[in-house]
């Protein structure tokens, strides 16, 4: 179908993770309905290193990654190398999220990661349009600049079709995704968050998705792996934690586990810890 | 449904539904026993046919950008903005206290002064069915619907028992000084050749064509435009990047307040020179209508506008020289609105299918040929 083999078993050196980039301790998140959806989370991510949080969806992976992307609010402590995050405050959003060096691929491209209306130029700066190279003095953005900078992305990560002038409603949920990615993997981020990266996605761009994941691990980014997809948790990842409503089973090697003992653990059943 | 082109889309769709709001405006004119030929000539001849005319079409016009451009900045967040009626009214009310608190000794002086007070009300008047939507989701739609009525009885009660000058029965504030008085278009250099002394048709033109060049800058070419009209898309979206939807329904709204109530330069300082009741006349309603027509464009409200001042001085006419009443023009309005706003899609959809039949016959017919 893609006219040759397709590698869905990701090639990677084995991780050698640095220092601990992100700290979470104890997070909760009560939605408004009054229905607690993290129910004490801990967990940690190092630099250069792959932490895939396997589950059902609907157990609290979703709160994880908006309540660590500025999206929801919580209680808990959360460390970004060393230095807290104010999760509940005036400036607990999105924007601060990212100055910090958190970058966040959401799991739902369409619904968060896009405005599908704005051109495609228009979304590669998307959450970072107060950088300062967007701007042509203090009042106006560079929209020659945006345009530029977008042609490069789509040029690196093979959007197709390659038109920046496109509005994002016009492309493939795979070249969508690539947009996302571009945007958000482009920034060497200190932590990446990424949600069910290849969901809806064809399945030559699934690889080079997963190609670009890895590479950013080795560049010393930590990355936060959310996927439904267990092959992509188990082929991706360095650690493997699977969520329950909305607590961690446990932590597993992915190379000491197989999708049966996850499997069970995401069903809520073997609930004995890892060490 | 295929994608029309740019043209096709932009000029052949609006055009066709004023040309059938127009056919049924005549149908209408003949059911009460006039003859509408007359009555289009006497229309068009009114609003443009003259000096005179046009003075009083770019007059009205002028009111309509400015409240046609307060509709499309709110439309832009996502924000409906029924309330430019009120604000207007409260923008003239800003005009009227920055006019009667000091003697200005000249127009330039005044003027900038005015429009401070104007923008400064129309928000104030915006800012509260804003806040109210941010923080407590009441709609807006709703909100500031009932703020025009607030509007309205704010105004009967400060014009009656505020600013009426003592010994007269005019629920009106007394004459502005000569020195607020704006320039017409008449007294301008290069184009006061083209007006008459008469008209109202002042300064306040040009401020609204400026209005028209800013709010483009605003909307595509600043973070605050791109910030509104990525939340106007979708908010969730907007949150995910960090955007704050109360800043944005704020600040949008406010914009919009002051847009609307910039309006009253153009009627309370350039052409009663006083305020009186009801002051914006519906002139807030109308750029609802105009926003609509111009798609949420700058050029779009430009040119709408043009069309609605056409049509309002047109109708004036109508009422003025033929035995049709003065309330056709209303008629006509609201066909005007029906069929660009309502119908739109109705009419896109119909030319989309008027090109495809035709791109399958020349298909077919080239077919033929090569045969």
């Amino acid at each position: 179908m893609v006219g040759r083999k397709v590698l869905l078993h990701v090639e990677k050196k084995p991780a050698s993770p640095g220092r601990t980039i992100l700290e979470v301790e104890n997070l909760r998140v009560v939605d408004d309905r009054g229905v607690e959806r993290l129910r004490g989370i801990s967990l940690h991510v190092s630099a250069g290193e792959i932490l895939g949080i396997a589950g059902v969806a609907g157990n609290g992976q979703s709160e994880l990654l908006e309540v660590l992307g500025g999206i929801e609010k919580a209680t808990g402590t959360v460390r970004l190398d060393g230095q807290e995050i104010d999760l509940t405050g005036k400036h607990s959003d999105g924007r601060t999220r990212r100055a910090r060096g958190i970058a966040h691929v959401p799991e739902d491209r369409q619904h968060l990661g896009l405005i599908l209306d704005f051109m495609a130029w228009e979304n590669c700066a998307f959450g970072y349009h107060h950088d300062a190279a967007y701007q042509k003095n203090a009042l106006l953005m560079d929209n020659g600049k945006l345009v530029a900078d977008a042609e490069g992305k789509i040029e690196r990560f093979d959007v197709r079709p390659p038109n920046p002038r496109l509005p994002a409603k016009n492309f493939s949920g795979g070249n969508q995704q690539k947009i996302v990615l571009a945007r958000e993997m482009e920034r060497a981020p200190k932590l990446l968050l990424v949600g069910q990266p290849t969901r809806g996605v064809d399945i030559g761009a699934i690889e080079f998705i997963h190609k670009r994941i890895i590479e950013l691990r080795d560049a010393g980014a930590a990355i936060l792996l959310v996927s439904v997809e267990l092959d992509e948790i188990l082929s991706l990842s360095d650690r493997i934690a699977v969520m329950f409503d909305g607590r961690i089973m446990g932590e597993r090697l992915p190379a000491e586990t197989d999708a049966r003992e996850l499997g069970l653990m995401m069903a809520g059943i073997a609930g004995e810890k890892a060490a | 449904m295929t994608k029309l082109p740019v043209w096709a889309d932009v000029v052949l769709v609006p055009l066709l539904s004023l040309l059938l709001a127009l056919l049924i405006s005549a149908l209408v004119i003949l059911a009460i026993g006039e003859d509408p030929v007359e009555a289009m000539r006497t229309m068009l001849e009114g609003a443009v046919g003259s000096a005179y005319g046009w003075g009083y079409t770019l007059y009205y016009a002028t009111s309509f950008i400015f409240t046609g451009l307060a509709v499309t900045v709110a439309f832009h967040a996502g924000q409906f903005n029924i309330g430019g009626e009120g604000q207007a009214q409260l923008g003239g009310l800003g005009v009227a206290v920055v006019c009667l608190s000091l003697p200005w000794p000249h127009w330039t002086l005044a003027l900038p002064a005015a429009m401070m007070g104007a923008a400064l009300f129309g928000a104030a008047w915006a800012a509260i069915p804003a806040y109210l939507q941010a923080r407590r989701g009441s709609h807006i739609v709703i909100t500031t619907i009932m703020f025009n009525y607030i509007a309205a009885s704010l105004m009967v009660y400060l014009l009656v028992n505020v600013f009426r000058p003592p010994g007269t029965m005019d629920p009106a504030t007394s004459r502005f000084p000569e020195g607020a008085n704006l320039p017409t278009l008449h007294d301008m250099p290069l184009i006061g050749g083209l007006f008459s002394p008469q008209v109202p048709a002042n300064i306040s033109f040009l401020l609204a064509i400026l209005a028209c060049v800013l709010v483009w800058l605003l909307l595509w070419r600043t973070r605050l435009g791109y910030e509104i009209r990525a939340f106007g898309k979708s908010e969730p979206a907007a949150v995910y990047a960090g955007i704050s939807p109360f800043k944005i329904i704020m600040l949008s709204m406010l914009i919009s307040g002051a847009l609307a109530g910039m309006m009253a330069i153009n009627n309370v300082m350039g052409e009663s020179e006083r305020l009186v009741l009801n002051s914006a006349e519906g002139a807030g309603f109308i750029g609802i209508a105009v926003a609509l027509m111009g798609r949420n464009h700058p050029v779009g409200v430009f040119l709408a506008a043009l069309l609605f001042g056409i049509l309002y001085q047109g109708g004036a006419e109508i009422g003025l020289w033929t035995s049709i009443p003065i309330e056709l023009r209303t008629v006509v309005q609201a066909l005007v609105i029906l069929f660009t706003g309502a119908l739109d899609n109705a009419m896109r959809m119909l030319v989309g299918w008027g090109f495809r039949t035709f791109a399958r016959r020349d298909a077919a017919g080239s077919r033929a040929g090569a045969a």
